[in-house]
């Protein structure tokens, strides 16, 4: 049987198993996010197990190029999800080979409370002391007026999520990292595709992060991406994320350098095979080429998913601002263009109802809800022997934890499903009076 | 990971009988750092099976828009023989890009960059003066290059047009050449710069033996940012 045979069969296979099922209001679940596919996606997906390569190859190398490319950075490294991202990239900044600008124990740094666990974590596994500061309520993003107070000498790097893709003040942020010597890391986990000033967020620090889960902008099912156009940091990324070896070789060839057995590395001795010298305490963190295939067929609908995205933000937008006496809107951080990755918003402390009141409402009439991740991460159970600091107040980190959740904008979203979304809105809040 | 390309050989030049100088034209054109090295296979090779028999090559020149990279072959053995009978103008192999740690210092801006090559190994040091030319910085360049003969020199008017007067150095080790010294390079010679080693940026091109001299001699004076590509 030839390989179009089969993946025509997958085409067939599409058209059978996955077609769209009619919105019914109040019966279908309108969930906050969602993979959107097609038959392109399934037959790359087979196209590449039928490889049979399994790790990385030849669809990697397109969705690493076509990537970078489309997040204008320089290199792009697959890795398994976006919180791997995140781990391999604040790992980075501990190498050696970074000689004095390296992060070393007990080093700080700067970050907010609100906002996934993942973006975190990286810092108290290296041994280092995540400093919090903290944000404001209608973008979301870190306060940064509060950034220089919580610098001290041993702060060494920025580490920030674009919350739910709205671009933190970019501007501030570069121009402090800038003026006291921080690397900086942005999360974009949930921006993909955001701008600010027209260029992509992740090309304003050292090194940037993305994720592929099947709730991002784009799926390979678990996957994300560490970008830069650094090529010493991507050297080390490579590094940590294959194992900590020395070796570049690709999976599957060996003696990339032509100097396989000739070089003297560590104490070891001379000509010690190349492919195992480790040169940094490194992960596998790698995808398989089928994810990277899904990825493929996914990043071609990239700009279109990201035009819905906002399109959908603005309808919600329209919608609720009649309601701003009881919910505070988000607010796209100036000379920012964001792709949303939700539609968040504070219900404001009032007589009449809570969040839970209104999150319950909205779920019992199948739209889904999230709230703000961690909310204020320093109060999770995880963090109780966590050693961190806290600058100035995270009085908005606490509200936002106790106030803040956001539905779904995802290209899932239609017109039908959105007159729907914003007709429960109505309801709600008629039934207030 | 590396980009599997097709690579059609645009021209060859003839440096002598034993080097040449190849452009090709990449069909997958995706960005690499100056200073970088790739594999070139005779074989066509589209797919991620197993990698066939190949040879890495320093690339010549910065990364173009245009897809066009430039190399410096040398004939030492039996594939490279294979190239200089079967690479002709129009011929197409394969090439994995781009590998290599021999790259220009990312994050100090200022620094001079010193470049100390002998024979093919100007191949990166080409590639770094096309960069820093784009960045401006070619005033950071000081060249010591090594060649046998005027006919195996490759890129001297390119050195000649990017290197600021009095900061590139030429030697010609088997041809008496007028206003050229007659022998190899002497760490000497580098001492006699006066650049700062701990701040410099040393970059070693050459044979085995060529590149543990300086690196050695640099290492044991002190020079702290010593980067070596051997072949």
């Amino acid at each position: 049987m030839k390989r179009e045979e089969i993946l025509e069969l997958v085409k067939q296979y599409y058209a059978e198993q996955f077609q769209a099922k009619a919105f019914e209001p109040g019966k279908t679940m309108i969930p906050f996010a969602g993979r959107i596919f097609d038959d392109e996606e399934l037959t790359t997906l087979v196209d590449a197990s039928l490889d049979f390569w399994l790790t990385t190859g030849r669809y990697a190398e397109e969705f690493e190029a076509k990537f970078a490319t489309y997040m204008q950075q320089r290199a792009c490294m697959l890795v398994n999800s976006g919180s791997s991202a995140n781990l391999i990239a604040l790992a980075t900044l501990t190498s050696p080979l970074l000689k004095s600008k390296r992060l070393k124990p007990g080093d700080e740094v700067l970050g907010v409370a609100a906002g996934f666990p993942t973006t975190v974590n990286p810092i108290i596994q290296h041994g280092l002391v995540p400093v919090f500061v903290d944000v404001e309520l209608d973008t979301f993003n870190v306060k940064v007026d509060a950034i220089e107070n919580a610098i001290s000498d041993k702060t060494k790097a920025i580490m920030l999520a674009h919350t739910l893709g709205n671009p933190f003040d970019l501007d501030a942020v570069k121009a402090i990292a800038d003026k006291y010597g921080l690397y900086l890391i942005e999360d974009c986990c949930d921006a993909v595709g955001s701008t600010y000033n027209g260029k992509m967020v992740g090309t304003f620090g050292d090194m940037a992060t993305t994720s592929f889960y099947p709730a991002h902008h784009i799926t390979m099912g678990e996957g994300g991406s560490v970008l830069t156009s650094n090529p010493l940091l991507k050297r080390i990324a490579t590094s940590m994320r294959d194992w900590g070896r020395d070796c570049y070789c690709d999976p599957g060839c060996d003696n990339t350098c032509g100097r396989r057995f000739k070089g003297q590395f560590g104490d070891l001795p001379q000509g010690y095979d190349h492919k195992y010298v480790y040169s940094h305490i490194g992960y596998n963190l790698k995808v398989t080429d089928m994810q990277a295939a899904v990825g493929v067929a996914q990043l071609k609908k990239l700009p279109m998913f990201v035009e819905m995205r906002k399109a959908n933000f603005k309808k919600l937008y329209a919608g609720l601002e009649q309601y701003q006496e009881y919910l505070i809107l988000p607010k796209a951080t100036p000379k920012s263009d964001p792709s949303w990755f939700g539609f968040p918003f504070n219900v404001r402390e009032n007589g009449k109802f809570t969040r839970t009141q209104l999150a319950e409402f909205l779920e019992k009439n199948k739209i889904l809800t999230r709230q703000l991740f961690a909310g204020n991460m320093t109060r999770q159970p995880a963090f109780k022997d966590v050693n961190y600091r806290v600058s100035g107040s995270l009085q908005n980190t606490d509200y936002i934890m106790h106030n803040t959740i956001f539905i779904g904008v995802y290209p899932g979203i239609d017109d039908l499903r959105m007159d729907y979304i914003l007709s429960v809105f109505a309801e709600f809040f008629n039934n207030l009076h | 990971m590396g980009t599997i390309s097709k690579a059609t050989v645009l021209s060859i030049k003839e440096h002598g009988s034993q080097i040449r100088e190849y452009i090709f034209r990449l069909e997958k054109n995706h960005y690499f750092e100056a200073g970088s090295f790739l594999q070139l296979t005779l074989e066509q090779k589209e797919d991620y099976t197993r990698w066939p028999d190949s040879r890495n090559f320093s690339i010549a020149s910065a990364f173009s828009e245009a897809g066009t990279i430039k190399l410096i072959i040398e004939k030492v053995g039996v594939y490279t023989t294979r190239i200089f009978n079967e690479l002709r103008v129009g011929s197409v192999c394969t090439v994995k890009y781009a590998f290599g740690d021999f790259l220009l210092p990312f994050f100090d801006k200022s620094a001079p960059i010193c470049c100390i090559a002998g024979g093919t190994g100007i191949a990166p040091i080409l590639s770094f003066c096309e960069q820093l030319q784009r960045e401006h910085q070619t005033n950071r360049l000081h060249v010591y290059y090594s060649f046998k003969n005027e006919a195996e020199q490759q890129g001297i008017e390119i050195l000649k047009s990017m290197v600021p007067p009095g900061q590139l150095y030429l030697f010609c080790t088997r041809q008496a050449i007028p206003n050229l010294p007659n022998r190899r390079i002497e760490w000497n010679d580098i001492l006699n710069s006066k650049l700062d080693l701990k701040q410099s940026h040393f970059y070693i091109c050459g044979g085995e033996s060529f590149t543990s001299y300086f690196r050695n001699n640099l290492n044991t004076a002190g020079a702290e940012n010593v980067y070596t590509d051997e072949w």
